[in-house]
């Protein structure tokens, strides 16, 4: 057993010593200086972070506009018919950027940062988009209660004005 | 296309499906609806040992069971309008003969189980009212033909053989139906103070004998006589003279009168006679049943009867003693019919047999419990305590509780009492004999009972009851009038009693004149009593109670009346000082009213439109006054033509008219929302038709607000469609609910017995240019309606000579009460669009209780258990 | 004399056949224009046993009651007094269902029967005269109650969706971990294989026949082998 290890080690192992005064003699390679990390490093670290966030903050803010293209495909596939699985997907649709546009505030808040009102208004702009397109596909789907006839069953009967009595005479 | 309109086709399509399938359960039978059936009012009785056998003027012949009031069997036969039992004979079987002047039917029937043995006919050329009598098992015949002759022919009974052809027997002695009677096996007549009998069965001489009466009674002056069928234990009649009746006996040489005198309803019962007679002495037995020997009259037993006090004056009818028991079968006035047994003078039963000729039906609501009173009562008794106010309600919240708990009075069977869902409710009924009846709808049984003498219906066939005050304003008592003619004078009478009670403070009043027409006022005055407007012959207008005047006048602008004079309908307006005048007048041209039919007062209508296929409204034209007519006239070339018209009641504007050629009665009529139904018979296809039509107003309403009949822009436009039925209606009515969102159901009483609903969905004629189909909320037009059997409302029990079907609505919904009556009454429930607003009958309450039960222990223990995971977890 | 005794006859032979008797009542009532309608009707076999009386609860009724008729307790039917038209013939009985039949009688006393039928009027499918009423089956009046059946419950596709991967992901991934399982799944295989083996071997020595002593103590000599090399 401890003879096969050996082998291994012997097959695999590097021979350090043979190179070493080799390393000594070589110039650094291009676009290296031994001083210039160490400054550099501490700027780099700030602009990094904010460019981090307003990169995150950006891409929270056109999440629901990338959406657009997939609930369109939703839409598409959910059909027009009235059943469990079109009406729970068109629910989503609705529901999802509504919850999105009331939790506005709370995604915003991890990306503190004062200039979000842009983000924060391409954010809303995408979910109202996404609003726009499930009301679309309400419309179509004949869900919105838009024609006189979804609310006939509202309307009052009208009041009599005249009151009719007699029949055939008793005579 | 799918879209929210088809979300309602799918209910909808769901709806007509139930509802097309809309039958009963069979564990639903007998579970609210109850079958009473009558005979009518008795003609011929007899008694066959265990059993009664009678006739009745409904043309029906039955077998009665003598321990209860049940009827064993009976066979309705032809119209009683046209025929009426002559003559009924039991003997091993029951022979009956019914028709008419001169057509005869002789049946023989099995007295056990009612099925027919033999029939067969008697068709004479001449029409006389006929004397029957059998002898062994020959039927004698005799039609007698006053002042000329007579014809007797003998029949064998059974088979209809002539045994003895019509002999013609010319006595210019014979007289009527008064002046003669049978006295088996002679034929025995009283003409010119002389006593003529000739014997029909066997005697071979066409000889008579006679004897003057004044040699029987014993009278110089005969004065006005006239005789009554005897049956004693040898040949008699009855000869009555001035009330006072003899027996007097005959045989082959003399005619002989026993030595004592009786009333005229007498009847002879094994050796002796038996007669009622006014009992003055107890006030709570008015009758008494007096016994005297046949010959000698010395009297017998006398025994006050413990009469029940709502009845008319009785009659006897039949009797049969058995060891010393004897029963006697009395009928009354008011058609009622009731076994008495001596000695002892006991009323076995009573059949209220006025009940098969109803002639007004009214549904009324029970008062609330006296416990939800007193709740009502709570503001009226401590307005301004706080304190007692609260512990007014706690108690009787307390005793509801109480009462909920231990009585179980979930559905209100306790008394008289408004349940929940407004299902138990009584139903007040106008008999044609002037008898009023407050009947359980929950039992079938009669609360009440109230007979007013000397009334009889207008035309024959119509009293009103007009409701007046409802029990919804609970310390007043609901108030309801009846009014009817004098039988005696022709002039109105009106009855105003409680109609949950029976109650009258004021009694019968009459009327000093005769009422035209009479209507009731939709507005109420401050006792929450809506007026009547009544008018009288002479068009003057009479207002009842007097504080409606008040009403009237207020309301003068507004109330207009029309009435149907033949086919000349006119147009009336009530004036502030309560004149009439005329303001318009439609003449239908000569013609026969056949069917008249207005929307119902109570109907509402909830939905104003109908909803199209690209989700427009196309509004519905619903005019409550709307009167809708049919006449048929004779044609020389189309045999009879039968038009139906729309009429505006209040403007005498003819909106619809349409006529059918070669068309024959029965027409039926129902007009309901903006649509109307009628039936006739079509002679060319020689099948039963049924037109709907239906009005709309168009793509816009006029007036949202606002319905007035003079406010017509333009006529409503209408659709038709029409169906061939294949039976034939007989009555038509539509379903009405509270708040009329439920689907209409029409309701069609067939010849058959049968009560049939049909969804109007059916019905509605269909839009030429809109397709229908299972996508869209219609169902494709079918000329034949289906009548499936599971359509009927009545199942198996058949209902005789359906006269009318009448609805009113229940506080639920979904549901209204039917009640179908005609020789039967039979009350039921309809839900036209099931029970919506009800769970299941068969809803599983232990099953969902256990579902939730065991569901909520398990969320428990999942929860322990995942809890004890994580925790075992965690210590890994 | 003649006439009358020739009238006798005719009944009594009416007495003795029926078809008869309809032919001379007919014959009879033809002087007034009146026809007699005639007829059988045929139960249900099953239901002369359920119930006995049924000839009293059945009812013909001619044109929706114009004429009326009864049945007698042979079944047979009869409807007096109906003048020369076209007529429609029900039986009604509240148990059983039959099929109207359209009677015409002409002026001259023919009398020929049809199937009703309402859209074409004119159709003419003839039957039998006299009527032959069959029963055409027992009236169903009522609605059949859904009964609550557990093998219902199970079945329905929601259930079936709802309780299968249920099943799929709670009990596969147990029976994969429980070491019982395990092993005995381990057991299993191992029969298995343990079997084939033996088999062959069996086989072997069988066709080895009378030097199986030596061969075993050959194979007991490499199974030490075996062993030490282990």
């Amino acid at each position: 057993m401890s003879s096969k290890h050996q082998n291994k080690r012997l097959k695999w192992s590097l021979d350090a010593v043979r190179n070493r005064s080799l390393t000594e003699g070589l110039a650094p390679p291009p676009a290296y200086s031994l001083s210039g990390p160490a400054v550099s490093s501490e700027v780099s670290k700030k602009t990094d972070v904010s460019r981090l966030i307003t990169k995150k903050s950006w891409d929270l803010a056109l999440a629901p506009l990338k959406q657009v293209p997939m609930n369109l495909f939703i839409m598409y596939m959910a059909g027009n018919s009235i059943s469990i699985f079109p009406i729970m997907m068109v629910g989503m649709l609705l529901m999802r950027p509504i919850q999105a546009i009331w939790a506005t505030k709370s995604t915003f808040k991890m990306v503190e940062n004062t200039s979000a009102v842009g983000q924060i208004f391409v954010y809303l702009l995408g979910n109202f988009i996404n609003i726009g397109l499930a009301l679309y596909k309400c419309q179509s789907m004949g869900l919105l209660p838009t024609h006189s006839s979804d609310w006939l069953a509202f309307v009052e009967p009208p009041v009599r004005l005249e009151y009719l009595g007699g029949g055939v005479t008793l005579l | 296309m799918a879209n929210f309109r088809s979300i309602i086709a799918t209910i909808s399509i769901t709806i007509i499906s139930i509802s097309l399938s809309n039958a009963l359960y069979e564990d639903q039978v007998g579970k609210f609806d109850w079958k009473r059936s009558f005979i009518g009012k008795v003609k011929h009785a007899r008694f066959d040992n265990k059993r009664l056998i009678v006739t009745s003027h409904e043309n029906v012949v039955a077998s009665l069971s003598l321990k209860n009031d049940q009827i064993l069997w009976r066979q309705v036969m032809e119209n009683p309008q046209e025929q009426q039992p002559l003559h009924l004979h039991v003997d091993k079987d029951v022979i009956t003969v019914s028709g008419n002047r001169n057509n005869h039917y002789v049946r023989g029937w099995d007295s056990p189980t009612g099925s027919l043995l033999w029939e067969w006919v008697i068709a004479t050329e001449k029409s006389a009212d006929s004397f029957w009598l059998v002898k062994d098992d020959t039927l004698v015949h005799i039609a007698p033909f006053p002042g000329s002759h007579m014809e007797v022919t003998h029949y064998n009974a059974k088979t209809g053989e002539v045994r003895w052809k019509t002999r013609k027997i010319p006595e210019t002695w014979v007289g009527g139906t008064n002046k003669c009677a049978i006295a088996n096996p002679y034929f025995v007549c009283v003409s010119n103070g002389q006593l003529f009998w000739f014997n029909v069965v066997n005697s071979d001489a066409n000889t008579h004998r006679s004897q003057s009466v004044q040699t029987l009674i014993g009278e110089s002056d005969p004065g006005n006589l006239h005789l009554l069928e005897f049956e004693g234990p040898k040949p008699a009649v009855l000869l009555v003279r001035n009330n006072n009746a003899k027996v007097v006996e005959v045989d082959e040489e003399t005619a002989k009168a026993l030595p004592y005198s009786l009333i005229s309803n007498a009847i002879y019962v094994e050796n002796a006679i038996y007669q009622l007679e006014a009992n003055l002495e107890n006030p709570d037995k008015l009758i008494k049943v007096k016994s005297l020997n046949l010959l000698t009259g010395q009297e017998g037993l006398s025994v006050e009867v413990d009469y029940p006090l709502g009845l008319g004056g009785p009659y006897i009818v039949a009797g049969q003693c058995r060891g010393g028991v004897c029963d006697l079968l009395l009928s009354s006035t008011d058609n009622a019919l009731t076994l008495v047994r001596l000695p002892e003078g006991k009323v076995i039963w009573t059949r209220e047999e006025a009940l098969s000729n109803i002639v007004s039906v009214e549904f009324f609501e029970l008062p609330v419990s006296e416990l939800d009173a007193s709740i009502e009562k709570e503001f009226a008794i401590a307005s301004n305590d706080v304190v007692s106010m609260f512990s007014h309600r706690i108690s009787t919240q307390t005793r509801q509780l109480y009462n909920l708990v231990l009585s179980g009075q979930l559905l209100g069977n306790s008394g008289l009492v408004r349940d929940e869902f407004g299902l138990h409710r009584i139903i007040v009924v106008a008999t044609n004999v002037g008898k009023l009846f407050g009947i359980d709808t929950l039992t079938g049984s009669i609360v009440w009972t109230y007979r007013l003498p000397n009334v009889k219906p207008f035309k024959d066939s119509a009293m009103m009851l007009l409701v007046q005050r409802t029990a919804r304003y609970a310390p007043l008592p609901a108030q309801c009038v009846l009014l009817a003619e004098d039988a005696n004078t022709g002039a109105g009478v009106s009855f105003t009693f409680d109609p949950i009670s029976g109650m009258s403070q004021r009694g019968i009043e009459r009327l000093g004149y005769k009422i035209k027409q009479a209507f009731l006022l939709p507005h109420e005055d401050d006792d929450h009593v809506k007026p009547i407007v009544v008018v009288a012959s002479d068009n003057a207008v009479h207002v009842y109670p007097d504080e409606g005047r008040s009403v009237v006048q207020k309301h003068s602008d507004t109330t207009f009346l029309y009435m149907l004079d033949g086919t000349i309908m006119r147009g009336y307006k009530i004036k502030a000082n309560f004149a009439l005048t005329q303001v318009w007048e439609v003449n239908l041209g000569p013609s026969e009213l056949v069917a008249v039919s207005t929307r119902p007062i109570n109907e509402r209508v909830h939905s104003q439109g109908r909803v199209l296929p690209d989700r427009s409204v196309y509004y519905k034209y619903v005019n409550p006054n709307l009167v809708a007519l049919a006449t048929l006239h004779d044609d020389p070339i189309h045999k009879h033509v039968l038009s139906v018209y729309l009429i505006d009641g209040v403007t005498g504007l003819v909106l619809y008219s349409a006529s059918h050629k070669k068309a024959k009665g029965p027409v039926h009529l129902v007009h309901s929302e903006n649509w109307l139904v009628y039936s006739f018979f079509n002679e060319r296809f020689r099948r039963n038709e049924i037109v709907a039509a239906e009005l709309y107003e168009g793509h816009i309403q006029s007036n949202s607000t606002a319905f007035s009949s003079f406010g017509v822009s333009q006529l409503p436009h209408i659709q038709t469609q029409s169906y061939i039925t294949p039976a034939n209606p007989v009555s038509m009515t539509v379903t009405l609910t509270e708040r009329g969102i439920t689907n209409k159901f029409l309701l069609v009483g067939m010849s058959s017995g049968s009560v049939v609903e049909i969804p109007w969905m059916l019905l509605q004629p269909r839009f030429a240019d809109i397709a229908c189909g299972p996508e869209e909320s219609c169902i494709p037009y079918m000329p034949e309606i289906p009548l499936p059997a599971e359509a009927i409302i009545n199942y198996n029990q058949t209902l005789s000579r359906i006269r009318r079907i009448e609805v009113a609505p229940a506080k639920l919904e979904s549901t209204s009460h039917v009640l179908v009556h005609g020789l039967d009454l039979f009350y039921t429930r309809v839900a036209p669009s099931k029970t919506f607003d009800l769970l299941k009958e068969d809803f599983d309450h232990k099953l969902i209780v256990l579902v939730l039960s065991g569901l909520i222990i398990a969320s428990y223990v999942t929860k322990y258990l995942a809890s004890k995971k994580t925790l075992r977890q965690a210590w890994k | 004399m003649e006439y009358f005794s020739l009238r006798h006859l005719f009944l009594l032979l009416a007495i003795h056949n029926n078809c008869v008797f309809s032919q001379a009542s007919s014959e009879d009532e033809s002087e007034t224009g009146r026809y007699v309608i005639e007829g059988r009707i045929f139960p249900l076999s099953d239901y002369q046993t359920s119930q006995a009386n049924w000839q009293a609860n059945t009812r013909i009724l001619v044109n929706g009651g114009e004429y009326i008729g009864f049945v007698k307790k042979d079944g047979s039917l009869i409807v007096h007094n109906v003048p020369s038209g076209s007529y429609i013939v029900e039986v009604l009985n509240p148990e059983y269902t039959f099929e109207p039949v359209r009677v015409e009688i002409n002026s001259k006393g023919k009398y020929r029967a049809r199937k009703v039928n309402h859209i074409q009027t004119s159709l003419v499918i003839q039957v039998p005269y006299p009527l032959r009423m069959k029963a055409l089956a027992k009236t169903r009046y009522f609605q059949v109650r859904e009964q609550w059946r557990i093998t219902d419950f199970i079945f329905n596709p929601m259930v079936l969706m709802m309780v299968l991967p249920l099943l799929l992901v709670m009990l596969l991934p147990k029976l994969m971990n429980d070491p019982e399982t395990k092993k005995e799944m381990e057991q299993i295989q191992s029969l298995t294989k343990f079997e084939l083996p033996e088999m062959s071997d069996m086989v072997s020595n069988f066709l080895a026949g009378g030097s199986s002593q030596s061969a075993n103590a050959q194979q007991n000599k490499k199974n030490q082998k075996a062993k030490k090399r282990q």
